[in-house]
């Protein structure tokens, strides 16, 4: 490398740092006291984890995600993956000759997220929520994202083995879930029969209902709580992957905020701004 | 090919100041231009404080003098409550300062730099705004 090179290239690190300066100036709530961007670190250090408890409420994954990459998609799935267009594309210059493309991401009008996009709280809240409580022979899983719920029975019931067929239940949304403490601080949640039309992730890939979900929560200590998902789909993957792997930290509030898509909004935002700004979308 | 280091240096600045702006921003921002137009005396139609983002509908005169019906959209309620915004922030019939990106093909809408208040006051877009509007130390939770 020569010596220009090495210069340009030393100026180049300093502009990116003072860039990189500028954004966590404007952080406005990160920085000393935050653990991320809108999310108090609490004030002492944390205890040990309640055994066999997770209730309360948590915010996650933030940008604390770290998930494998998708692994290669069988025909089947390659087949859905192309008629999916992400709402991302739709508002950068994408691979087509820099024109925009018309996304048709379902979550536009606010069709359900369905499980396990729901997880990445990506598409209005920044930092997410989870609720954690409980009813007899079950525990509740509450999202501060549309405000959906999940029911995870622990009464050792079996899940489907078929959903949409003749004597079978039908494909949901948010699927059937069961759930089981592997040890006094991992609760293991396995999935099954979710409803095809909701998409596993902002870019689109499918989900097929008979994948197999597993959430595996272990909660460290007192304030934090490890997520890691696991995806088996044979039907639309050639190998099953780490889908998310995340840490949620204790809400120092306890209190979520009503964050939801409402139709009427969205519809208002679709065909008075983004449609005339030149935004594609469905 | 040997490229000349300078233009190899420029096309990875690009790459990862475009790589952070993204990891900020709800979507991108394609669609409008990257110059700022300012409105000034423009009167505030409708406050939509609504997902996937706040809306503000506002009357102003263009630079020939033109009355314009504008549309700019700023982030989600959520993160605009993070740098001090809430419901309140505007209401039809206030008069305001808008400075924002117009869509590049010409129609009335956009997305937000800022607004600036009739007392002076200021605020931001989360992507788009600058500082912040000086609420470094916000905190949501504060007082819960």
């Amino acid at each position: 490398m020569t010596r220009l090179s090495i210069a340009v290239l030393l100026a180049v690190v300093a502009v990116l740092a003072a860039v990189e300066g500028l954004v966590a100036q404007r952080g406005r709530v990160s920085g000393e006291g935050f653990v991320s961007e809108g999310v108090p670190r609490m004030p002492n250090p944390p205890g040990p984890a309640p055994k066999r408890d997770l209730s309360g409420a948590w915010v996650g994954p933030r940008n604390t995600n770290k998930p494998d990459p998708v692994p290669p998609m069988t025909p089947a799935g390659q087949a859905i993956f192309k008629t999916r267009n992400a709402y991302g594309a739709a508002t950068r210059p994408g691979a087509k000759d820099g024109q925009l493309a018309t996304s048709n991401d379902p979550f536009i009008t606010c069709d359900p997220l369905g499980f396990p996009r729901n997880l990445l709280a990506h598409a209005i809240t920044s930092r997410g929520g989870t609720l954690f409580g409980s009813a007899p022979n079950r525990i509740l899983i509450a999202g501060e994202q549309q405000r959906v719920w999940r029911e995870i029975w622990m009464d050792g019931r079996a899940l489907p083995k078929a959903v949409d067929v003749r004597g079978a239940p039908e494909s949901r949304y948010y699927g059937y879930s069961v759930g089981h403490w592997e040890n006094d601080n991992t609760l293991v949640i396995d999935t099954t029969g979710v409803d095809e039309r909701a998409w596993l992730d902002e870019e689109g890939h499918p989900r097929s209902s008979s994948a197999h979900i597993q959430e595996r929560y272990t909660r460290g200590d007192e304030y934090n709580l490890q997520l890691t998902v696991t995806i088996d789909d044979p039907k639309f993957y050639t190998k099953p992957w780490t889908w998310m792997r995340a840490n949620f930290y204790w809400m120092k509030a306890q209190d979520f905020s009503e964050s939801l898509c409402v139709p009427s909004e969205a519809i208002q935002y679709r065909d008075t701004l983004a449609k005339p700004s030149g935004i594609e979308i469905k | 090919m040997k490229s000349h280091p300078l233009v190899t240096s420029v096309f990875v600045l690009g790459l990862l100041v475009a790589g952070g702006a993204s990891a900020l921003a709800h979507h991108g921002n394609a669609a409008y231009d990257d110059k700022i137009t300012e409105f000034k005396q423009a009167k505030v139609t409708q406050f939509a404080w609504a997902n996937p983002h706040a809306l503000i509908n506002f009357d102003a005169m263009d630079a020939k003098g033109n009355l314009v019906h504008m549309v700019v959209e700023t982030a989600a309620p959520q993160a605009l409550r993070l740098i001090g915004w809430d419901k309140a922030s505007l209401a039809a019939g206030d008069v305001i300062t808008v400075r924002m990106y117009v869509s590049k093909n010409g129609n009335p809408a956009g997305r937000l730099n800022k607004i600036i208040l009739a007392d002076g006051s200021e605020l931001h877009d989360t992507q788009l705004g600058g500082d912040a509007g000086g609420k470094t130390r916000y905190d949501p939770d504060a007082g819960k």
